[in-house]
């Protein structure tokens, strides 16, 4: 036994340490699979103390360390680079105390996304958040990353339902930002949301409660074609009408979706929006019929409102898992996370179509539209190398043309390790090294999640991810 | 820990237990993780070791040539093979194709390598279970003890825990208070407009200690202008076989069943407990022989009480039972079979019943077959956890379509003194039919 | 706070490169730097620790993109918040965050203190608006972080790491901005309340009513009674006025032309406070939430006294932000939503002539004070009239610390003494780190030094 292993099963007790080699081949990558390295040890700590005492472990010993939540990023956000730690939260996943007075509940980093929403059903309090990965994803994932999802259309991201955190930073110690607001000092809150796990390892969340809707209408405007879709989006937010929520999906997602849900979509629908309107019963007919009017004026072939709660939870069910249901077309896949400004949206579309035919892989399309936020999905067969190579860089065609478009390469995945190069392209020099100055301030040895996040000094636009 | 914790290498260099399995059935997997909040050992340990995706990396590695280690085969041996995971992923990873005959291949190899010789699977497993005459035997002593007060006192005692391991926990699975019914007859004939000709499955451990629940079916089945029959010489569905490895003794089981029901008979072969609809459902899957085309027929035919009153349209029962009941979704219902909507459906038809959505109710209770003998510790993890989600609802009334489930969750609940009813839909179903009450008063 | 004294010299720079060079030069002089917006939170921080160069964003006034359809600005630093307004009102657009003195407030300034207002309760602080930046560094670098599209998870959070920094990291030059359609309608309801502790069953009922205001501000003590909404409560039953926004100016705000700010009569506070519930939206949401308030506060037992309704615009939104304006000294104090209320009922006695606003929903209280009123004296020692500002402070502190709360400053006298310490509070857990970030963006402290919780 390494003396690593002996000191972290000191630190964290020797039922939460993982070492054998076949076990910890599980979590040598996320949802993303390309890339692929074994840790060198698994925790799975079960309090902020022994997580803060792996951290001096890891410290003492030079390792890496590298958080977890439920390993779905699709961004290799959790593969354990430089044979690092796994800190992983699962077991970490109590929900703490529910607070409605002050629209607050307090959880551990590991609860489930979903494990919040089934915990507050009944109160008439949801968590904003709904990326389409919450049945697994955890809280303290969802705030590593600053995840999104089709609501955040109106209601925002994952910073914007963040009152507090309890971190714990790269020397070990134990500190609390929040709940109460304190204006005597830096937003140190705002900028661990989305920090990847590079500035500490969040270990427990006061989230923001919402109180849920008096009502909702939720509609699918048929197309047919993506482009008159993606121009209807821009219309209506143009018009200054923000649903709760504007989905876009293809042809070529629809056929997948369904396959898997039976929706009954029509199978010669060139692309469908799904929208919501929400808020008070008294404004919805006349937010719905605008919205209705808007989508027709643009093309809509017909604007079907779901009549009733199955088949509204049918259609949502489709729409976030539309991305993992693309299992079913192919062995593998790329997903890819662009954001433009909402204007640009048909442009962008245009411009994947385009990408894929010369790389003559096919794409197919989801997209929280609202947003600009376009998820294509590049697939292929991974045993076949050339498809591999034609995929990667179809893709890092796709992000290069949203960076010219005035957009951004991730809106909500992450940079993680997968689109580092290209942070480069997003961000000036010294917009990057700002970036690195906040790093070294929180972790001066770069001992949390290495490799994530920002590009060494140096790594070309070109390379493919990290330096091995 | 031994070395790098690998045993057993030479025995797989033989024989590689994926070595039945498409691969292209692991590609499905495209590791997207959705799976892992669905599965009951992940949510109760954590470690990815133990949820679906791990588990399917694992069996992959085994295929593409990586030993079995322990630690893998325990991983592996932990799954409740509830399939919740089916029911959770997207792109329609058919995860029962894997591990079952993964585990199959396993226990194969074992008993070809130096079989230990387990008397429990043997005797109890193979020999005892799956007959029903056989076990009401056995439990006669049981209900006697029970009339006389004995049972209660043996258990309050403690005495059934110096029966050693699966034996003894066999003992406290027993329902408090073992009912006797007459023996089912061959026929029952429709009440009022005929709708249907059903045969009825009966099976064996259902049979032997749920036989007032079959009754209450059959009676239920006449209400909605069934005839029944119910072919005596039916046997059990074989599940009890396959899933502890005897493929040979699951497909004898099931070819048994070919003989004794004549299809073209009936428009269904109903069955009320949903592992043994599980099983007969998939006859057709699991063997490639000659009979295969006649097995999948046959599993065609078959048709779970609730997905079959439902389709017919059942009609309301009018007696009320001003109660509040949840619904436990049986891992077999739910995941093998995705019923789930139906058996609700029919519930709530009962005037005055107050039906609570149940937390989790989709999260296995731990009795997954054999599972609470094999398993106990876990096995106990999920019935604590399922009954704090029922107690969470304030239900008097736990409903569920599955014998196993009855079982554990009425263990769980006896065992912390709690005076809820554990019953079968379809008793509370002939409650209402008969215009009876769950209690009195 | 700074004062003119502490400016040795003022520029000017008409960009952002501009920028970056005054700052060079400082830092090769060895001489501090302040940012200068509008010069309405002049107050707001403690004294600078040195003298320094003053650097005015009062060129850096323009319009740098404008994509209307994508519901985003570009806008330079020193561009007004009144301009902003402007500019977007011609979109049907607005960024809907209150920023006190809207014609004199800078958008970099409004950042650079993390603004908020009345409708902070449903639509946050400007930081929730901030999707892009460019600043100048303590060292002259020019750098960006964010970008111009509203959901970006690329690198870090920059933008919130600059929003309310207080200037101490960059000088912001240039900011993006997410603005939304503006609501079709608005309504401030308003009521009066015989105690303060009256107010907490209201607002716990708010909290899970379906009416969702985007304001609930909680009045007490003694206010500048411009117009008649906080002066004393009407005896007997109150009027209701459903007026339009035009009749409403006619009726409410006769005295309010050119007459200024005035301070009248007292109110005992202890006995009285006022709850103003701001609602937006459709017309047809606005009608309806309105009915329902006026329900649900008849089954409370309490009256409507006070009913605004029209577009949001109506100069009562802009009383509530800009109070309590004229007063010398004054702090917020911020707590859990629910503290609010026993927190005002400890500390009122102590402020028996302080003006007093709290953003209930948000937990925030703010507390003003006039240094002739016998309060407090702000300079010199106590004498029998009433404690000084920092026993006063540090009284106040401790209340709020006993709910979990914090304690700022926010306004204080050009002649008092208040150390960083009085005005910022003891340092919080990661101080450390946060000094750490300081130190790399600024390694000579040249920005704002003295001013925020760095040294």
């Amino acid at each position: 036994m390494s003396p690593l292993v002996t000191e972290l099963r000191a630190a964290a007790g020797r039922e939460n340490v993982l070492s054998a080699p076949s076990e910890l081949a599980v979590y040598d990558c996320d949802g993303l699979t390309i890339e692929r390295q074994p840790p060198r040890a698994v925790v799975l700590p079960g309090s902020t103390r022994q997580v803060a005492a792996v951290i001096r472990v890891c410290q003492r010993q030079g390792v890496p360390v590298v958080p977890r939540g439920a390993g779905t990023s699709l961004a290799g956000g959790c593969v354990p680079l430089g044979e690092a730690v796994v800190l992983a939260l699962s077991r970490m996943n109590k929900v703490l105390s529910i607070d409605l007075r002050n629209r607050m509940a307090v959880v551990e980093a590991g609860v489930a996304n979903l494990q919040l929403a089934r915990a507050l059903s009944g109160t008439g309090f949801h968590f904003a958040p709904d990326p389409s990965s919450q049945a697994a994803s955890t809280i303290g994932g969802n705030t590593a990353t600053n995840a999104g999802g089709p609501h955040t259309l109106k209601y925002g991201v994952t910073v914007n339902h963040v009152l507090g955190v309890e971190v714990v930073l790269s020397n070990g110690s134990i500190v609390q930002f929040g709940p109460v607001g304190d204006p005597a000092g830096l937003d140190l809150i705002g900028l661990l949301v989305g920090s990847e796990g590079t500035l500490g390892i969040v270990t427990k969340v006061w989230v923001r409660l919402m109180p849920n809707p008096q009502d909702f209408h939720t509609l699918r405007a048929i197309f047919a074609d993506v482009a008159d879709a993606s121009n209807a989006v821009s219309q209506i937010i143009a018009a200054g009408i923000i649903p709760a929520a504007m989905e876009l999906m293809d042809q070529g997602i629809l056929a997948v979706v369904e396959e898997a849900f039976h929706f009954g979509f029509p199978t010669d629908a060139g692309a469908i929006l799904i929208l919501e309107v929400d808020g008070p019963r008294a404004g919805l007919d006349r937010q719905q019929q605008r919205i209705v009017e808007l989508c027709r004026q643009f093309g809509a072939r017909e604007v079907l409102q779901a009549s009733t709660a199955p088949q509204r939870e049918l259609l949502w069910k489709c729409r976030k898992l539309a991305v993992a249901a693309t299992g079913r077309l192919s062995p593998s896949y790329l997903i890819e996370d662009g954001v433009v400004p909402r204007s640009r949206l048909p442009q962008i579309i245009d411009r994947i179509a385009e990408i894929g035919r010369r790389h003559q892989i096919r794409i197919v399309n989801v997209a929280h539209a609202g947003d600009g936020n376009v998820h294509p999905i590049l697939l292929f067969d991974e045993r076949d190398r050339q498809q591999v190579d034609r995929a990667l860089a179809a893709g890092r065609e796709v992000l290069e043309e949203c960076i010219a478009c005035g957009g951004s390469v991730t809106a909500e995945h992450g940079i993680g390790i997968e689109k580092i190069a290209l942070m480069g392209r997003l961000f000036a020099p010294a917009d990057l090294e700002a970036m690195r100055r906040v790093r070294q301030a929180f972790d001066p040895s770069l001992r949390l999640n290495p490799g994530k996040l920002i590009p060494p000094r140096g790594l070309s636009p070109l390379d493919r991810g990290h330096p091995q | 820990m031994q070395g790098n914790g690998f045993h057993n290498a030479k025995l797989f260099t033989a024989v590689n237990p994926a070595a039945t399995i498409d691969y292209a059935l692991f590609q499905r997997c495209v590791h997207c993780g959705l799976c892992t909040s669905s599965c009951p050992t992940y949510t109760e340990l954590g470690d990815e070791n133990d949820s679906p995706r791990g588990r399917i990396q694992l069996m992959r590695m085994v295929a593409d040539g990586h030993p079995l280690s322990d630690r893998m085969r325990r991983h592996l041996e932990l799954c409740l093979d509830c399939r919740a995971c089916e029911t959770a992923c997207p792109s329609g990873v058919r995860y029962g194709r894997l591990i079952e005959p993964f585990r199959l291949a396993v226990e194969q190899a074992d008993q070809r390598g130096e079989a230990r010789y387990d008397w429990f699977r043997e005797i109890v497993l193979f020999r005892l279970f799956p007959y029903a005459d056989r076990m009401r035997r056995l439990l006669l002593p049981v209900r006697l003890m029970q009339r006389l007060g004995w049972y209660e006192m043996a258990e309050r005692l403690g005495l059934f825990r110096v029966i050693p391991g699966r034996l003894g926990r066999m003992a406290p699975l027993l329902p408090s208070r073992l009912q006797t019914a007459p023996r089912l007859p061959k026929f029952l004939p429709a009440v009022g407009r005929k709708r249907a000709r059903v045969a009825f499955f009966v099976g064996c451990v259902a049979d032997a200690v749920f036989r007032p629940t079959h009754w209450a079916t059959l009676r239920v089945l006449q209400q909605n202008g069934c005839d029944v029959f119910i072919p005596p010489e039916q046997g059990c569905c074989g599940a009890i076989h396959f899933h502890s490895g005897d493929n040979r003794g699951a497909r004898r089981m099931a070819d048994a069943n070919l003989v004794a029901f004549e299809l073209d008979r009936y428009d269904a072969i109903v069955v009320n407990h949903a592992g043994c609809g599980a099983m007969m459902k998939e006859y057709g899957l699991h063997w490639q022989d000659g009979l295969q085309p006649h097995r999948a027929k046959f599993a065609a035919k078959v048709k779970d009480i609730n997905e079959f009153l439902d389709n017919l349209g059942m009609v309301p029962p009018a007696g009320r039972i001003e109660a509040v009941a949840t619904y436990h979704d049986a891992c077999h219902l739910a995941h093998a079979q995705a019923i789930t909507e139906a058996p609700r459906r029919l519930l709530s038809l009962i005037p005055g019943l107050e039906l609570r959505e149940l937390p989790e109710s989709g999260i296995c209770c731990g009795s997954a077959g054999v599972y609470n003998l094999n398993q106990a510790e876990m096995s106990d993890r999920l019935a604590q956890r399922k009954v704090e989600n029922i107690l969470s609802t304030g239900a008097r009334i736990v409903l569920a379509s599955n014998a196993g489930c009855l079982l554990q969750i009425q263990r769980e609940l006896r065992r912390r003194k709690l005076p809820l009813f554990v019953m079968h839909p379809m008793d509370l179903l002939d409650l209402s039919y008969e215009s009876k009450r769950p209690w009195r008063g | 706070m700074i004062s003119a004294s502490q400016i040795t010299e003022s520029l000017t720079p008409a960009d952002t490169a501009a920028v970056a060079e005054a700052v060079r030069n400082a830092g090769s002089r060895g001489m501090a730097v302040y940012p200068i917006g509008g010069g309405t939170q002049s107050g707001y921080g403690a004294a600078p620790s040195r003298p320094g160069i003053g650097v005015s964003l009062a060129n850096l006034n323009r319009v740098i993109d404008d994509p209307a359809d994508d519901l985003t600005i570009t806008v330079e630093a020193g561009l007004t918040l009144a301009a902003l307004d402007r500019c977007l009102a011609v979109r049907r657009q607005r960024l809907p965050v209150d920023v006190p003195r809207p014609k004199q407030a800078t958008v970099g300034g409004a950042v650079a203190v993390n603004a908020a207002g009345p409708r902070r309760y449903g639509y946050g602080t400007i930081r929730d608006y901030v999707l892009g930046f460019t600043a100048v560094d303590g060292t002259g670098t020019v750098f960006s972080g964010g970008g111009s599209v509203v959901k970006n998870a690329a690198g870090y959070n920059m933008a919130r790491l600059m929003s309310g920094s207080l200037g101490t990291l960059g000088i912001l030059t240039q900011v993006t901005l997410m603005v939304r359609p503006p609501a079709e309608a608005a309504a401030l309801l308003v009521c009066d309340l015989a105690q303060i502790e009256a107010a907490e069953p209201l607002l716990a009922d708010l909290v899970r009513s379906d009416v969702r205001p985007i304001a609930i501000e909680l009045l007490a003590g003694q206010l500048p009674d411009e117009d008649g909404l906080f002066g004393p409560p009407p005896k007997g039953d109150s009027p209701i006025f459903a007026a339009d926004t035009a009749v409403a100016k006619k009726q409410i705000f006769p005295a309010a032309k050119g007459t200024g700010r005035r301070l009248v009569g007292t109110v005992p506070c202890e006995r009285a406070a006022r709850l103003c519930v701001g609602l937006e939206g459709s017309s047809e949401e606005v009608d309806w939430m309105v009915e329902e308030l006026h329900r649900d506060w008849n089954a409370a037992g309490v009256g409507v006294t006070r009913q605004w309704t029209g577009p949001y615009g109506d100069p009562i939104w802009q009383q509530l932000t800009e109070m309590p304006g004229n007063a010398e000294l004054s702090m917020e104090i911020h707590v859990l939503p629910s503290a609010t209320v026993a927190t005002l009922g400890k500390l009122l006695p102590l402020v028996p002539h302080g003006a007093i606003q709290a953003r209930a929903g948000n937990g925030v209280i703010r507390i003003g004070l006039s240094c002739r009123a016998e309060d407090c004296r702000c300079v010199g020692e106590a004498d029998a009239v009433g404690p000084t500002a920092v026993a006063l402070i540090r009284q106040l502190r401790e209340i709020a610390a006993a709910a979990g709360g914090k304690l700022v400053v926010a306004q204080h006298p050009d002649d008092t003494p208040l150390t960083a310490a009085d005005i910022w509070g003891p340092p919080g857990p990661a101080v450390r780190v946060m000094q750490a970030v300081k130190d790399r963006f600024d390694p000579h402290n040249l920005l704002n030094p003295g001013r925020f919780i760095f040294p």
